[in-house]
This record gives C-alpha cells, structure tokens and sequence, in this order.
C-alpha cells in the first residue's frame, strides 16, 4: 500500500557540494517508500549557447558531461550502499525546464534537489534552478539546503 | 522481514504541514499524511494567522476579523488532524500568528522539524506569483527541507 505512494522519485543533482544533502534525503525516501531513485544531471548548454560552436565548445561540453557522469555515479553508489536502487539519467538543456520535463515525462511522484549553485556567493543565483522547479513544477519538490551556506 | 524499530526513519521523526485551509493545500496535506504514514513521523499541522495582512489602522472591526481568521485556522489544522486520524498518524495542533512565511520557518527551526510540507497557499486570487509566495519564500529561507505539492487545479 504504501509503495503506491512514491514509486519514482528523482534526485537532481549537479554534482556539487549543494546536493550532498538532498542526495541523503532523497535516497532515504526512496529507502522508506521502497522506490526507484532516478539520478538526474542536466548539461546545462544553455550556459554555453553564446559560445562560437567551433571554439571550445565541444570540449566544453565533453568537461560537463564528464562532470555530470560522476554526480549521478555519485548517486548510484550511495543507493547501492543503502540498498535503493537507482538509475542514471543525463539530460542536456536548460537544467530547470529538463529537470521538470523528465518529472512529468518518467511518472516521477516526487522531485528531490539541493540548492544547486555553481555561480558562487550569490544566493539568488544559488537558489535559481531549485526555485525556477518549485514554482513551475507540477509534480512535488523536496528542495533541501546545504548546511554549510549562511 | 524488517523490523518495526528499523522503520523508523532518523531523518523525518517531526514534520510540519502548513496549511492555510483552502483547496491549494488539500493535496499537500494527503501528501505530508502519507509521507508521515511511511516515516512513522508525526505531524504538525501548522497555521498561522496572517495579522500582517490585518491593517493596523482598522479600529473597528479588527477583533471580528481577527475572530474569523483564528476560527478558520483552527478549522484548517483540525481537518489536517482528522485526516491524521483516519490514517493512524498522530497529528498535533498549532496555531500561530504574524507573517506565515517567517512563522513557519521560525516554528520549524526551533522545534526540531525535519520537513515542511505545503501547498502553493494562496487566499490571494489568481495571481500565481502571489498564490506560490508564502511556498516560494519558505524554500528560499528555510534551514529545514521542504517539500513543496502544487495542486493540480492550477495551471
């Protein structure tokens, strides 16, 4: 009965230190409600779009989705020990809008993100992906901040 | 064959579920239960009297409204408790009052709540940015998790 609840649950990751903690929470959900953990990292490209094609570009983007490879291996292997298991996603686009079309396209009952923040100090910016999900998103979202952040 | 002990998650023994009474957070407060339900946690059931919204030049009137709101609120959280009931989760009343996006991290970071669960609240009309606020401003403020359920109704 209660497996019907969360059948699917996605952990967005973006590999930082930011979603340490929602990786925990999300697995222990997973762990509790007997569900599958789809780890979900989304190369951001449209971080890069403005990037000439022929100059850097590619490799640009070989260092992100190499770098997007190892969050959500990341993922896997801290299910693994808890027994959850989980399967690897990685998405391109733009990291809030992917993050919802897979919710809504893969029958995810719940989204689990850190407070994503590549881009430094400043916390509008850190919170962006996880607020742009939240406001948009019509399936639910566990947003989970980092403790180190003040 | 597990055992009833190891059930028992360290990581959600106290959750919050916010409510503010109105359709927007039906489908949250079904959600916060049943998570409540698997975690074994028990619940919450928060509302907080928004007297920010209650302008402090109304001389007359201010009780009355003030009346009303406290009885809706109360309403509010003691359909989350039936709801509880039904399900076997313990659920505990709390009604506060002030600014609700403040209250509910205030209450949430000083009484060891592991989750905040809550709807997009909005007793606001159709304004989305309005209606997501209250949710939109405890996610970005909150220490604790939060679970965010927007109801289907809205699009």
């Amino acid at each position: 009965m209660e497996n019907e609840f969360y059948r699917n649950i996605a952990i967005a990751t973006d590999g930082s230190e930011n979603t340490t903690k929602a990786i925990s929470y999300g697995i222990e959900i997973a762990k509790l409600s007997g569900a599958t953990v789809h780890a979900l990292y989304v190369v951001d490209t449209s971080s890069f779009s403005t990037i000439p094609m022929d100059a850097g570009w590619e490799e640009m983007y070989e260092i992100l989705r190499k770098e997007g490879e190892k969050a959500v291996y990341e993922v896997k292997e801290r299910g693994e020990a808890a027994g959850v298991e989980v399967r690897e996603v990685l998405w391109e686009g733009h990291p809030s809008t992917e993050i919802i079309n897979f919710a809504e396209n893969n029958n995810i009952d719940l989204i689990v993100m850190g407070t994503l923040g590549k881009t430094g100090l400043d916390r509008f910016l850190m919170g962006s992906v996880a607020e742009k999900v939240v406001r948009n998103s019509k399936v639910p979202v566990l947003v989970v901040r980092s403790e180190e952040q003040s | 064959m597990r055992v009833e002990k190891e059930m028992k998650s360290t990581f959600f023994r106290n959750i919050v579920i916010a409510t503010d009474g109105s359709e927007n957070t039906l489908k949250a407060v079904e959600f916060g239960i049943k998570f409540a339900k698997f975690s074994r946690a028990t619940v919450y059931a928060l509302h907080v009297v928004d007297t920010s919204s209650l302008s402090q030049n109304w001389t007359v009137g201010w009780e009355t409204i003030y009346e009303i709101l406290q009885n809706e609120g109360r309403r509010a959280t003691s359909k989350v408790k039936e709801h509880g009931e039904t399900s076997g989760v313990d659920v505990k009343e709390v009604l506060l009052e002030g600014h609700p996006s403040s209250e509910i991290i205030d209450f949430a970071e000083n009484n060891d709540i592991d989750l905040i669960v809550m709807g997009t609240l909005g007793k606001t009309g159709l304004d989305r940015f309005l209606l997501g606020s209250v949710a939109e401003k405890v996610v970005r403020n909150s220490k604790v998790p939060v679970l965010v359920v927007r109801n289907e109704a809205h699009s």
